[in-house]
């Protein structure tokens, strides 16, 4: 590429510099700060921007007309990194919901060990002016964020003239939230079942918690935040303050803003119903560990600054204490956040509750720093505890309550009745891992036929050990939905390779409704968690109830026992389900004069649109 | 004290409401008109036949004409439970102005002084024809019915939801004989509680209006604003000149330059997202409709007539939310259940009964009346056959305007009550004896 005007030629560079609003136009115009983005150089990005993971696709459905994409690969873009955002220009929007995008996705890369790819190596397709309309939503349909455009009016006192046009694509905050939803949608493509109230609640809390500690990325900004606050250093205003940033220019979240920073109440989440309160007070609890944290890594800076009075001398901050409690602030948003993402592998394939996520996130942090020697782990379970997460029917917030099951007895995926070869799926998984070594050249066809093979074995060793899964060995059929190596740094500072397998089993014989193509797929699912010789540690099942409970009977003891107990389980979470969609169905306008079923019309659409608010 | 009667005759003018109430003993007589109207797509057919909304109005002042004592017809009160057409569309008929009528009873909602209900009733009323409009002009002068089912059940919400002038102007500026002075328009409920327990002149016969409530909570469930806002922004956007520019127009690529100017695998993924369709967001447009419907059925009057104890609920087409309010009140709640009589929510909709206490509702014996005529796009779906089972396991008697007969083989000799069909199945009628 550039190295065509230089012989010998240049190495490409490893990184990219963008730039964005801080963190939309109107609080970039007040205090003067733009974003340097930093992402990963991409050879080969076409004008669009084009590139590996996204696509640019810059048409206006509403006008029925393209804008001219930009290329960043020009010099003198790329001389000045990126061009000045502008609301004026639209290549700046490409440039920008490309810049976030790409920087959200690197950091679940670095967070879960293994690079990301769409599934099928599709592209997720970012349409910056989709259409007129006070909305912006990924759509899995269209595989694709749609970012609306609207006239600002009375109410929206952030508008700097009366009736200016507002692009949800120039918020920070819309576009990493709606990223986030289509990473976790290519994750767990089954949570876009809303079988439970948690289900798209956590969806949203997810996209919110990652656009919300999207804030503390940028150290400069942190940087001004801890100088402008001037308050006593302990009660955290700046971060507050930057939280308090969050989604506010565009009418966004509302709820997540009021319950960051507010007494926790155990009660408050027992009530909530509402997914987008849920959500607010989950992440509201994540927030609080993050702060506690935070407080208890500045306090020796605190003690330094302060003469060990903790009382400040008057004046501006001295610039080197600044810098080194935003690095604080910095590094541990990136602690915090990491420790939710890295539970993301733990999660359950179907059916998610916030219980199953604080279960996952747990079990995850104490396979990779069993020792909790900087108190993170403790710091959120209790902040959650305070705001009343936790899983139904748990005896002790202790680690060892809080964990996944392992199984009942002894399983591995390379020895006994059905085995799968390990070796080519972590031979595959390693070559990605190189990012010199692209996606094709990488895997080809060969790799994917032998992937294929690895899917066909696995598929074979869940049949063998069904019950074990909690799965039927009676009913519907069983699938592989995703399979990979995670290769995530533990505590050691080592990497830590794990199998993560999802298994799902459709039972049709417990849907109601005529046509199997549109009504509510109801699912049985399993996640397996394994080390890389085979040996299965943690089980994540979801069951449902069996078709032949009786049979069970005839299996060895403890087996017999597990399959009763997944049996009971199962009925319990049917009926659960059958109360919610019921509870969905009453709530739905629409419900009355349709036949498909209510809990499909729940749409990352409805739930962002402005008229149900 | 005598023997009292009551005499409910529910006619089947197709999807909608008529039913004519009869309370009397010896000593008086009182009769009220609850609703008269049926939906565009939901007329009864008499053979091949479908029936006018003008034959039911004909048969309901035939009636009282035949009752009245020197021929001239006569009603006490005629209530109109709220502003959809299946439920008032009758009363654009002039022959109403030939009747006599002592009192009109609307929801509070309708009235033009009333502040609580200033802002929902504009609301509404902008929402549906923003709706309508949106809807045209998507149709572009083809017929709706070409936009597929969504669009045309939002511009069933539409013209359901929207201003039927006649029928208002008839109802509360004094359409009936003798004009706006002679009789008397009442706005339901009043906020003094004792205004919503009405006295009839018939001995221990009483009616409480219990609902639409003006608790500001759910006025605010019933008024959906950011739903009427979405829709007219919605609407004069899509009425702006096309030309309009969001960018300078350098920034935009001419339209017989987009195949050179841009790439073609961008021009591939715009086609492959069908993002024509995104202009007017059919999904969005028809869930706003339905959030307006709901708004309005849950503005209807909810009352009960209690007749020396016995009881007879008429809900309009209370959905869930007006329900809780009522259910909400320990007073209400003993109201409306153990009743000796129920006029079925919303033509047997799923959420026009709440589920818990549809076994409730209705004493065994006693009867629950369905106004509803089956149209085949929503006929798995209303009446919900659950809410009838429920009904019919509490040992109600389930009467459906379409299917008369049925329901009076069922009841039969039952007791107390005596039950009547009309000719072609007109009415059915179920008279109930209160010592």
């Amino acid at each position: 590429m550039l190295s065509n005007h230089n012989v010998p030629a240049v190495q490409a560079p490893d990184r990219r510099l963008l730039r964005a609003f801080a963190f939309d136009p109107m609080s970039s115009r007040l205090s003067g700060q733009f974003l340097t983005v930093d992402i990963p150089f991409e050879t080969g990005l076409r004008p669009g921007p084009d590139g590996e993971l996204v696509q640019v696709v810059d048409y206006d459905a509403t006008r029925r007309r393209w804008y001219h994409p930009v290329d960043l690969d020009d010099p003198p873009v790329l001389a000045q990194d990126g061009l000045r955002p502008s609301e004026s220009d639209p290549r700046s929007h490409q440039q920008i919901v490309y810049a976030i995008t790409m920087s959200v996705i690197e950091r679940f890369e670095r967070f879960t060990g293994r690079r990301f790819r769409w599934r099928g190596d599709d592209r997720l397709r970012l349409v910056p002016h989709a259409f007129y309309g006070r909305n912006a939503y990924f759509d899995p349909e269209r595989r694709a964020v749609l970012f609306g455009y609207y006239r600002a009016d009375d109410s929206d006192s952030q508008a700097s003239l009366p009736h200016q046009l507002m692009f949800t694509c120039l918020s920070v905050d819309i576009i990493a939230h709606e990223v986030t939803h289509a990473i976790v949608h290519r994750l767990r493509p089954m949570f876009t079942i809303a079988t439970n109230s948690d289900v798209f609640a956590f969806h949203e809390a997810f996209a919110d918690l990652v656009a919300l500690f999207h804030h503390f990325l940028f150290t400069d900004i942190v940087e001004d935040f801890v100088a402008g606050s001037r308050s006593e250093l302990a009660d955290a205003a700046a971060l507050l303050s930057l939280a308090d940033e969050f989604g506010r220019s565009t009418g966004r979240g509302g709820p997540l803003r009021s319950a960051v920073g507010s007494a926790p109440d155990p009660a408050d989440f027992q009530a909530a119903r509402e997914p987008h309160r849920r959500g607010a007070i989950f992440v509201a609890a994540v927030f609080d560990a993050y702060l506690a944290t935070y407080r208890s890594r500045i306090a020796d800076l605190r003690r330094l600054a302060t003469g060990g009075s903790g009382v400040l001398a008057d004046g501006e901050l001295s610039p080197d204490l600044v810098r080194r409690i935003a690095a604080e602030a910095v590094k541990n948003a990136d602690r915090i956040l990491g420790m939710v993402v890295r539970g993301f592998d733990y999660l359950p394939a179907v059916d998610v509750t916030f219980g199953d996520v604080v279960r996952a996130v747990i079990t995850a942090d104490r396979d990779l720093f069993p020792d909790d020697s900087i108190h993170l782990r403790g710091h959120l379970v209790e902040a959650l505890r305070r705001r009343g997460i936790f899983p139904p029917g748990v005896v002790s917030l202790a680690d060892q309550a809080l964990l996944w099951r392992s199984p009942t007895a002894p399983l591995s995926l390379t020895t006994g009745e059905a085995t799968v070869d390990l070796g080519q799926l972590i031979l595959d998984s390693t070559i990605k891992l190189d990012p010199s070594a692209s996606s094709v050249t990488a895997a080809g066809n060969a790799a994917q036929a032998r992937s294929r093979a690895v899917y066909a074995q696995t598929v074979n060793w869940a049949k063998a050990h069904a019950v074990e899964l909690g799965l039927d060995p009676d009913a519907g059929r069983i699938r592989v939905l995703g399979m990979h190596v995670g290769f995530q740094i533990g505590a050691d500072g080592q990497p830590h390779p794990r199998i993560f397998i999802q298994i799902v089993q459709r039972r049709e014989d417990l849907e109601s409704g005529s046509d199997r193509d549109t009504r509510t797929r109801i699912h049985a699912a399993c996640t397996v968690i394994a080390n890389v010789d085979g040996r299965v540690a943690w089980l994540v099942p979801k069951p449902l109830p069996f078709t032949k409970p009786e049979a069970l009977a005839k299996l060895s003891e403890p087996l017999a026992v597990h399959g009763r107990e997944q049996h009971a389980a199962g009925v319990a979470r049917f009926a659960e389900i059958r109360e919610w969609f019921g509870e969905v169905e009453d709530g739905d306008p629409l419900a009355i004069w349709l036949d498909e079923p209510a809990v499909g019309r729940l749409t990352f659409a409805s739930l962002h649109a402005p008229e149900e608010g | 004290m005598s023997e009292a009667t009551v005499t409910i005759r529910m006619y089947n003018p197709g999807f909608g409401d008529c039913f004519l109430v009869t309370v009397a003993d010896d000593g008086a007589t009182w009769r009220m008109l609850v609703d008269c109207g049926v939906h565009s797509h939901g007329r009864a057919r008499v053979g091949d036949v479908p029936r006018k909304i003008g034959d039911v109005v004909d048969a309901v002042i035939g009636q009282l004409t035949a009752e009245s004592a020197d021929g001239m017809p006569r009603i006490d009160v005629v209530a109109a439970t709220h502003r959809h057409s299946d439920h008032v569309s009758g009363f654009a008929d002039d022959a109403w102005a030939a009747v006599e009528v002592g009192q009109v009873w609307v929801p509070f909602v309708e009235d033009e002084r009333d502040p609580d209900a200033i802002g929902l009733r504009q609301g509404l009323t902008a929402a549906a024809t923003a709706l309508q409009g949106l809807v045209e002009q998507a149709a572009a002068g083809r017929p709706v019915e070409s936009l597929g089912r969504s669009m045309a059940l939002a511009m069933d919400f539409a013209v359901n939801s929207g201003p039927n002038l006649a029928a208002a102007t008839r109802l509360v500026d004094g359409g009936f004989k003798g004009g706006a002075d002679h009789h008397d328009v009442r706005f339901l409920p009043r906020r003094e509680a004792a205004a919503n327990r009405v006295e009839l002149p018939v001995e221990g016969a009483v009616v409480h209006v219990l609902g639409p409530s003006r608790d500001p909570e759910d006025l605010k469930r019933m008024d959906p604003p950011a739903a009427v806002h979405w829709l007219e922004e919605a609407a004069a956007e899509n009425g702006r000149d096309d030309e309009f520019d969001i960018f300078d127009r350098m920034y935009e690529v001419p339209r017989d330059e987009v195949s050179a100017r841009i790439p073609i695998q961008l021009v591939r993924a715009r086609n492959a997202m069908r993002l024509g369709g995104l202009a007017l967001d059919e999904e969005a447009l028809l869930r706003a409709a339905s959030v307006l419907e709901r708004s309005v059925n849950n503005t209807s009057l909810f009352f009960v007539l209690d007749v020396r104890g016995t009881r007879f609920v008429f809900v309009g087409d209370s959905q869930q939310g007006a329900w809780e309010h009522v259910l909400g009140d320990p007073e209400s709640r003993a109201l409306v259940t153990g009743a000796a009589f129920y006029k079925v929510g919303h033509h047997g909709s799923h959420n026009a009964t709440p589920k818990p206490v549809a076994h409730e509702l209705v004493h065994a014996g006693g009867v629950a009346m369905v106004p509803v005529g089956t149209v085949k796009a929503w006929q798995d779906s209303i009446p919900k056959s659950e809410i009838l089972e429920a009904l019919h396991e509490s040992g109600a008697n389930v009467i459906r305007a379409d299917d008369p007969a049925t329901g009076a083989a069922a009841v039969g000799g039952d007791g107390d009550l005596d039950v009547e069909v009309g000719p072609d199945g007109l009415w059915s009628e179920v008279r109930f004896r209160v010592p």
